[in-house]
């Protein structure tokens, strides 16, 4: 097998973790030789070119597939809504603090503590997560009593 | 997928593919990509996420593959349902052609 085509597998199937859990546990090992079968086909007819037209379509399904897939997983999908959410809301709060101080200097304050808004974002997902995973083992919300 | 609604191209395409026999993934999407022209792209994720969907809507089924195959490919076969799902899109997709040159919409050029 070509390197190149060899190396491509192995990336194809590290990044098969980002697909549903179940479509991973029913297809993956077929995905994973469909992905084979069509990088040595694409070699043979264009080289590169070929290689690098099944990686679109793979990359692309990252998008299509993937993540809608993932995010019909609760446990994915509120941690990443909340903190998508954390994240516009923060940063807008800090450019309107910004903007209506005029002694603060707002590229600075945003260069020097940039890390502020992703950091307090991660810690929000994860409460959400464990929020999540507490309504999902409690009584009450099984009981469709919330 | 409910049984009366216009199927994804996808779905289409891997029906259509299989109208001519039992096939393994591979080679169902290397008979679709045919099938389109190239125009859509179906991949390995696209391609197994719809067969889970046909498998569920009893359109398709699993079939032991010929005698030493691969052992690793599971081969896809048309159902009734599948074969009437087909056929109902196919329909559907002549009866828009012929309004669409019933309204001129297209040349005689392009039929």
């Amino acid at each position: 097998m070509n390197r190149l085509v060899e190396l491509s597998t192995t990336v194809y199937e590290r990044l098969l973790f980002l697909y549903p859990k179940e479509l991973r546990e029913d297809f993956g090992g077929e995905m994973n030789l469909a992905f084979a079968d069509d990088l040595e086909q694409a070699w043979g007819d264009a080289r590169v070119a070929g290689v690098a037209q099944i990686w679109w379509y793979a990359i692309s399904e990252l998008a299509t597939v993937a993540l809608p897939g993932q995010l019909s997983n609760r446990y994915v999908a509120v941690p990443a809504v909340s903190f998508l959410a954390c994240v516009a809301t923060d940063t807008a709060l800090m450019l309107i603090a910004a903007i209506l101080n005029p002694h603060v200097d707002t590229p600075e304050v945003l260069a020097s503590q940039w890390y502020l808004v992703p950091a307090v974002s991660l810690i929000n997902a994860l409460v959400s997560l464990v929020v999540t995973c507490f309504c999902a083992r409690c009584p009450l919300t099984v009981l469709r009593l919330d | 997928m409910e049984p009366d609604q216009p199927l994804a191209p996808a779905a289409f395409l891997i029906l259509f593919a299989l109208a001519t026999g039992d096939k393994h993934g591979y080679a169902i999407m290397q008979e679709a990509r045919k099938l389109s022209d190239h125009t859509v792209a179906i991949g390995p994720a696209t391609l197994y996420t719809t067969i889970q969907r046909l498998l569920d809507s009893d359109r398709i089924r699993e079939v032991a593959g010929p005698e030493g195959g691969d052992s690793r490919r599971r081969y896809y076969r048309l159902t009734a349902a599948g074969k009437a799902a087909l056929q109902s899109e196919l329909a559907r997709m002549e009866a828009m052609v012929k309004k669409s040159k019933a309204m001129r919409l297209r040349t005689a050029e392009s039929s």
